[in-house]
C-alpha cells in the first residue's frame, strides 16, 4: 500500500500549530501561570524603562511640530482644562448626589472604592498596565484617572493587564449628559473615535456638553467619559449621533487607577 | 549564534513594539524572514516570535504563534513563489500575512496599520538577507 507523502514543511507547521494550540489550551486552563509569572518578573522591569524612555525618544519628533515649551504649555493647558471639567462635572454631581439625599433620607451611603495605582508600560491600541490578578486586578474592573474613565480591564495575567480604551470598537457603554439628562450609549468606532449614539431626536444635544457614564451597567455612574465635538443629526433618524472627544490626553499619562470596590 | 541573535531580537522587538511605538514589530520580522529563509526556520521563529509576543503583551500563550505560523505558511505557499515575479507582491503578500496574523490574534484590522506592516516588511528584506548570509551557513551565497 502506497503511503501518503507528506512534506518535512508541511510536517513541521502541523507540528508547530498543533504545539500552539495546546499551549492556548493550558494556558486558558492556568497552567502555565507561574511561568508567565516567572517572564514577567523578568521582562516587565525592561517594558517600564522602554515606556518611560520612549518619551525622550518622541520629544525630538514633537519638537519638529512645537517648541518643547509650546508643547508643555498646551500639555499643561489640557491638563487644567480637564481638572477644570472635572470639578464642574464633580459640582453637578453634589447637586444631584444632595437632591437625591434629600429625597431619600437613611438611604445608604454611595459605596467606597479602593484605588489601585498602575503605572503604565505600554501603548498602542489597548493600554498596557504593570499590575496583575497579584495586586487584585480582575477582568472588567475599571480604570480611571481623576475622575476620567480611561476603559477597563480587558485581559490581566500575573503581574500585568491590558485596558480595552472607550474608542475599540468592541467598547460600548450607557452614558447621560448632565446639561440635558439626554440618555444615550457611547460606542468605539475605528479604535480611534468614540460616537454618542441613541439619543432621541427629542433630546437637546449641544456640543461642549459633557458625557458621564450613566451606570446602567458597566463603569459607576458619573464617570466624565468626554464632551460632544460634532453632532451629526438627520432629521429623518430616529436617533441623534454626535462625536465625542476625550477631555484629557491619555498619551500624556504615566500612571492611571484601577477601582476596586470594597 | 544566529538562533540566540534571532531570540535575542525577538525579545527586544517586542518590548519596543509594546512599550514605545505601539504596534508588534515581531511580525514584520517573521514575514521577512518568511520570505527569505527556508519553511523550518521561518516556522520556528513564528513560533518562538509568538511565544515571546505572548508573555510580554501579557495575551493567551500560543495565540500569537498561531498567528505567525499562519501568515508565515501563507508566505510560503504562494508569497515567494510570485514575489519573485514581481517585487509588489512581496508587499500584497506581506499585507496578507499581516491581515492573517490580526484575524487570528484579535487584533483590530486598520489599513494603515497593515499598510504600515507591509512597509516595514519591505524594508527590513535587506537586513534580513546581510543577518542570514552572516549567520547562517545555508545562505551563502557563491559569487564568481
Amino acid at each position: 500500500m502506497k503511503q501518503l507523502e507528506v512534506s518535512q514543511p508541511l510536517r513541521m507547521f502541523a507540528l508547530w500549530i498543533a504545539v500552539s494550540a495546546a499551549l492556548v489550551g493550558l494556558d486558558h486552563a492556568g497552567w502555565v501561570r507561574g511561568m508567565r509569572g516567572i517572564a514577567e518578573a523578568v521582562l516587565l522591569p525592561f517594558e517600564r524603562a522602554v515606556f518611560q524612555a520612549s518619551d525622550v525618544v518622541r520629544s525630538p519628533f514633537q519638537t519638529l511640530r512645537f517648541w518643547r515649551s509650546g508643547t508643555a504649555r498646551i500639555a499643561d493647558l489640557e491638563r487644567q482644562v480637564a481638572e477644570l471639567t472635572v470639578d464642574a462635572t464633580r459640582v453637578m454631581q453634589l447637586e444631584e448626589e444632595n437632591a437625591a439625599m434629600r429625597k431619600l433620607l437613611g438611604a445608604p451611603l454611595p459605596p467606597q472604592w479602593r484605588f489601585i495605582p498602575a503605572p503604565l508600560v505600554g501603548r498602542g491600541e489597548e493600554i498596557f498596565l504593570g499590575v496583575g490578578t497579584r495586586e487584585g486586578v480582575l477582568v472588567g474592573d475599571v480604570v480611571v484617572w481623576g475622575d476620567v474613565l480611561v476603559g477597563t480591564i480587558l485581559q490581566t495575567s500575573t503581574r500585568q493587564s491590558s485596558v480595552r480604551l472607550l474608542t475599540d470598537p468592541r467598547s460600548s457603554l450607557p452614558v447621560y449628559l448632565p446639561s440635558s439628562g439626554a440618555d444615550g450609549l457611547l460606542e468605539g468606532r475605528f479604535g480611534s473615535q468614540m460616537v454618542l449614539t441613541q439619543v432621541l431626536q427629542s433630546a437637546n444635544l449641544r456640543e461642549d456638553a459633557l458625557v458621564v457614564t450613566s451606570g446602567a451597567f458597566g463603569p459607576p455612574r458619573g464617570l466624565v467619559v468626554g464632551k460632544v465635538r460634532e453632532i451629526l443629526t438627520n432629521e429623518t433618524d430616529v436617533y441623534q449621533e454626535a462625536v465625542v472627544e476625550p477631555v484629557v490626553d491619555f498619551s500624556y499619562f504615566i500612571t492611571v487607577f484601577v477601582v476596586k470596590e470594597q | 549564534m544566529g538562533i540566540l541573535f534571532a531570540l535575542g531580537a525577538i525579545i527586544f522587538l517586542a518590548i519596543l513594539g509594546k512599550s514605545l511605538v505601539g504596534f508588534s514589530l515581531v511580525l514584520p520580522l517573521v514575514l521577512a524572514v518568511s520570505f527569505k529563509a527556508s519553511a523550518e526556520q521561518s516556522f520556528l521563529l513564528a513560533f518562538f516570535g509568538g511565544l515571546v509576543v505572548g508573555f510580554v503583551d501579557g495575551s493567551l500563550l500560543g495565540r500569537d504563534s498561531v498567528g505567525l505560523l499562519l501568515a508565515s505558511g501563507l508566505i510560503h505557499l504562494y508569497g515567494r513563489r510570485f514575489s519573485k515575479k514581481h517585487w509588489a507582491f512581496t508587499l500584497v503578500f506581506a499585507a496578507l500575512g499581516s491581515v492573517a496574523y490580526s484575524w487570528v490574534s484579535g487584533r483590530y484590522l486598520r489599513l494603515p496599520q497593515i499598510a504600515i506592516d507591509a512597509g516595514l516588511v519591505g524594508a527590513s528584506l535587506p537586513l534580513v538577507s546581510w543577518w542570514r548570509e552572516r549567520f547562517f551557513q545555508d545562505s551563502i551565497v557563491l559569487k564568481v
